[in-house]
């Protein structure tokens, strides 16, 4: 397999990991809390995120209250 | 006391932590220091600054996604386990330089109810937690296309709470007597973006071999070779050393810092350059701000170019001859007169007239005269549209279920953001961005609390507009942004 053929291979498997996490994370933030269940839902996609390209790894999104 | 610096961003930034794990080091004797960082990126850890090193394995923790069917639960566990063996080291302080969302996670994970942390991290609702100022000023001023001056080993110091001198910037140095009649070359081709072409290289290369007798070598990571062999195949008799994926991030270091000098963009080996004392001509290309990342070492030059179409191989190679020979620059945007002193414009840069909004709103200095009558209008539609939020804080003071007025406070937001867009009043951008950051930063909170410390920052925001607005653009005065205890003056430079 070609390296070409491998990063895309990886970018697709990043990238439906990220919508999956996303899924679930939508599940959980619709009941309204904050637990470390999110928290760790979210490190894992924010970690696939800084692996796909042109994703602005330094800007970290905030939201204000 | 024990310390924990948390570097999960590249290997040139791993580099320019190095100054202030040294300072960390010097003024804390008796604490222990560790250093987290990808453990991609572990060749570029200084052992001798640090207590412990730890990895963060991010393959190992990605590689059970890497599935048709990804098994995201498996990665999660492994999540689990790091955080829990991070969180049982108890820090007393976590210093995050990463400032990336991921970082901000997992520092919220690993600290404890009397852990001090500076750098992001996060409220127990989720929402980013930007405790310190200096990072507040990195999340509103620093990045590609702001007008922010301030490097970031200097920011890593501030935000670490520590104050760099010379000596923190010195390893490995050779004298320069000493130095091997060497100039290295990083072509710095993993991103295309930042470096020359291929054929402008080649055209450099050409040029230092028939003006100069030492070595010319070219230096670069594996992914590199290709675009290096198109470089390396300089017809004549003599020809370039290639190195480009030969060496080792060690090899690389002690290389440069024998090195007479380096050419390269913006680079891990420019990063080193710093550290070494060895002379730096920085090739830069807009893409990267020069001014948080550029060299640092005494008789560095920067020729920041618009575009690769607008310097040629000649002004490379000549500026590069003038500065083995100790000749003054020719075509050099800024010099470097050592780590410690500010960078040396040699002609005008964009952006001063934001560059001085931000010193008068962080540093206490003077703000600049209104650049024009479109910027004076600009502050005043930011005038109005403050006013506006602020009146409608009033009205949720009075009935927090008000929706309408939660409306139109998040329309005032919107209305902001496009006063400062590029084609309207860009340079209004520093404040606005201010403005957001310090909103940002409100906790948890209840309700009327929430709303009174919105207020304090609308009022602080009105403060800084009428700097422009009630004088009419006619003299500016110095103000400062209250930022907390230390009377206003945010950053000491």
């Amino acid at each position: 397999m070609s390296s070409e053929s491998a990063r895309h291979d990886l970018q697709h498997f990043l990238r439906l990991s990220a919508a999956q996490v996303r899924y679930r994370l939508g599940t959980l933030e619709s009941k309204g809390t904050y637990s470390v269940r999110v928290a760790r839902l979210r490190m894992l996609e924010e970690l696939i995120k800084e692996q796909i390209p042109h994703e602005d790894t330094r800007r970290s999104a905030g939201q204000t209250r | 006391m024990k310390i924990l610096v948390v570097q999960l961003a590249r290997l040139g930034d791993i580099y320019q932590t190095w100054p202030t794990l040294h300072a960390l080091q010097r003024q804390n004797p008796s604490a222990e220091l560790h250093l987290l960082t990808r453990g991609t990126f572990a060749a570029a850890v200084p052992h001798d600054l640090i207590d412990r090193h730890i990895a963060l394995d991010t393959r190992d923790v990605l590689a059970p996604l890497i599935d048709e069917k990804p098994a995201i639960d498996t990665s999660l566990e492994k999540l689990d386990g790091f955080c829990d063996q991070m969180r049982a080291e108890n820090y007393h302080r976590i210093i995050n330089l990463s400032f990336s969302a991921f970082s901000s996670y997992l520092v919220s994970q690993i600290e404890s109810s009397t852990t001090t942390v500076s750098g992001y991290s996060r409220f127990n609702d989720g929402y980013l937690r930007i405790p310190d100022d200096g990072s507040a000023y990195f999340y509103a001023q620093v990045g590609v296309g702001r007008p922010n001056r301030l490097h970031i080993s200097d920011l890593f110091a501030y935000v670490a709470g520590v104050e760099l001198t010379a000596e923190d910037w010195e390893f490995g140095r050779s004298p320069s007597q000493d130095r091997a009649p060497a100039i290295l070359i990083h072509i710095g081709a993993s991103d295309l973006s930042k470096t020359l072409s291929s054929g402008k290289w080649l055209q450099v290369v050409k040029g230092l071999l028939s003006a100069w007798s030492g070595e010319v070598v070219l230096i670069g990571s594996a992914a590199e070779r290709e675009f290096a062999a198109q470089i390396a195949a300089v017809s004549g008799e003599r020809r370039p050393v290639n190195l480009v994926g030969e060496t080792s991030l060690a090899e690389v270091f002690t290389m440069v810092s024998e090195a007479r000098l380096l050419i390269g963009g913006d680079s891990a080996p420019v990063q080193i350059a710093s550290l070494t004392g060895t002379p730096v001509l920085n090739v830069s290309l807009p893409i990267v701000s020069f001014w948080e990342t550029g060299p640092r070492s005494k008789g560095s030059r920067i020729l920041a170019v618009s575009a690769e179409e607008t310097v040629s191989a000649e002004e490379i190679v000549a500026e590069s001859l003038a500065m083995l020979t100790g000749q003054a620059t020719t075509a050099a945007t800024v010099r470097v007169l050592g780590p410690t002193l500010p960078y040396v414009e040699m002609r005008p840069q964009p952006r001063a007239f934001e560059w001085e909004v931000i010193r008068g709103m962080y540093m206490g200095e003077k703000f600049p005269e209104p650049p024009s009558d479109l910027f004076l209008l600009g502050m005043k539609r930011l005038l109005d549209v403050n006013l506006l939020a602020m009146e409608q804080l009033e009205v949720l003071r009075k009935n927090p279920q008000n929706k309408t007025a939660s409306t139109i406070i998040d329309r005032a937001d919107e209305l902001m953001e496009q006063i400062i867009q590029p084609q309207m009043v860009p340079e209004a951008a520093p404040v606005v961005q201010w403005f957001r950051t310090e909103r940002l930063r409100i906790g948890p909170m209840s309700i009327d609390q929430l709303i009174e410390a919105t207020h304090i920052v609308h009022q602080r925001l009105h403060d800084v507009i009428n700097i422009y607005v009630n004088s009419g653009g006619g003299e500016s005065e110095q103000a400062v942004v209250d930022g907390g205890d230390d009377d206003g003056v945010i950053l000491d430079k």
